[in-house]
């Protein structure tokens, strides 16, 4: 007979494998999310209202809208317009669009966090507001977005799991697969929860000692 | 020609006129001190002189540079007018040696090694010699102070401007800030400086000011102002102030 334990031991091959889909859209998505989110935040900073209303309009599209139905857009939608592409690339464009409007407010308001004076302080120096940005404003809003930045990526690594609607094989569709070929319902989601919970608390430990490093710098 | 060659200069924060007609001319090597009551424009007048609020009429030729609608005075001064805030404002990621080579860096290109010899020389100028690498948070308030001040040397600036530099300190660092701003005095650097500290006008100040209002009420030689003000005002708030008996 057939234990749960034989079980979860000749499907480890096959979770690992959706781990692995799942990390990769995770780290995509967070990467070319915050990417995108940064040069958001600065539309949103700007003076010149023709870039601060695009990026508002886009921010409060993909913050008011489920990341579910984003996706079914992408991956269901598109196509009918001609633009085809595999699930794994339209889970990547989605995750990252999503990320780009949250991470752009993450941003944007720890760049607000920073002292007014400090914009002042490298004015009257004859700094530019590049330079200002460069070399004094961005390195303390870094500071202040890790926290929530970290948050998102743990966040993320979870959302991930709705690429399975889109016939993304990540950790999630992988157990799915499983559970209807075996009926090994119980096991096979809690193994997937199990690996869910390990990657996101390898996450928070990063964030934990980014933080630390974050806060020694000011000594 | 004048350091400083403010005409009319007005500005208001929607409704609320702030500078309501303001002239002041400022000599190369003259130190002036601006007293008032808060909210008598004061602090704006020193932070239009260097460009951190653009004027909104009137004319302003400082260090050399005129006030004009292009290009904001700040970028067109480059650094020429060194400005001392209240609150310190030094950069919290940069320590102190880093603060100070900022500016001549970035802003003049300056050689590196050339603008950390300078900036050793100035960190020690202001009696901070020994604490260069120390980050602003592990200074105290008037160490922190001192370093704003080397930081704005290090620009070479034609003006300093002081605003309030010593209201956010303990009144035990107070003196220690000020003997810095004497210092400077005494090397006849041009000074515009906003202040509470009545003494160290008088003593510092070859000329003080009076504002309320959003406009000079009256100047004179500081010992003179402070001592036997003409205006009516200007006798009630030295009274307050504990200069004049009442």
């Amino acid at each position: 007979m057939e234990t749960g334990f034989d079980l979860l031991r000749q499907s480890a091959p096959l979770l690992l494998k959706g781990a692995g889909y799942t990390i990769l859209l995770s780290v995509i998505g967070m990467g070319v999310g915050v990417a995108l989110g940064f040069g958001l935040a600065l539309m949103r900073l700007s003076r010149t209202p023709l870039l601060r209303w695009p990026a508002a309009v886009y921010i409060s599209a993909f913050r008011g809208t489920p990341l579910l139905v984003q996706l079914f857009l992408i991956y269901y939608g598109l196509p009918q317009f001609g633009l085809e592409m595999p699930a794994l690339v339209a889970a990547g464009i989605g995750f990252s669009l999503n990320v780009a409007a949250y991470s752009s407010e993450i941003l944007r308001s720890a760049i607000d966090a920073v002292d007014k004076a400090q914009w002042e302080a490298a004015s009257v120096l004859g700094m530019s507001r590049g330079q200002t940005l460069r070399r004094v404003i961005l390195p303390q809003a870094a500071r202040t977005a890790v926290a929530p930045l970290s948050n998102s990526f743990i966040g993320l690594v979870k959302d991930t799991s709705l690429a399975a609607t889109i016939q993304v094989p990540e950790l999630f569709r992988q157990a799915q697969l499983i559970t209807a070929r075996t009926y090994e319902i119980f096991t096979m989601y809690l193994a997937a929860a199990a690996i869910y919970w390990i990657l996101s608390t390898l996450l928070a430990t990063v964030q934990a000692r980014l933080e630390r490093r974050a806060a020694e710098g000011r000594r | 020609m004048s350091a400083i060659d403010a005409k009319a200069i007005r500005k208001s924060y929607g409704d609320t006129p702030v500078l309501a007609g303001v002239d002041l001319t400022v000599s190369p090597g003259e130190v002036v001190a601006v007293i008032g009551p808060s909210g008598s424009g004061k602090s704006t007048l020193l932070r239009c002189l260097a460009g951190l609020e653009p004027i909104n009429a009137g004319e302003l030729t400082i260090a050399g540079v005129t006030a004009g609608d292009k290009v904001s005075l700040a970028k067109a001064l480059n650094g020429r007018v060194g400005f001392v805030f209240q609150s310190f404002a030094l950069f919290p990621h940069r320590t102190a040696l880093e603060n100070v080579i900022e500016g001549p860096i970035v802003v003049r290109k300056e050689d590196p090694a050339h603008a950390r010899a300078r900036g050793l020389a100035l960190l020690e100028k202001v009696g901070l010699s020994g604490r260069a690498d120390a980050y602003p948070a592990a200074l105290s308030g008037g160490q922190q102070q001192r370093c704003a001040i080397a930081r704005a040397l290090a620009m070479d600036p034609e003006v300093i401007l002081f605003d309030e530099p010593t209201s956010a300190l303990d009144p035990e660092l107070v003196g220690e800030v000020l003997a810095v701003i004497r210092d400077l005095a005494a090397e006849k650097r041009t000074m515009v400086i906003v202040t509470h500290q009545m003494d160290f006008a008088r003593d510092v100040a070859d000329r003080t000011i009076f504002m309320d209002g959003g406009v000079i009420v009256e100047q004179g030689p500081s010992g003179q102002l402070l001592a036997a003000p003409r205006e009516e005002r200007t006798r009630r708030f030295l009274a307050r102030s504990g200069v004049l008996q009442p």
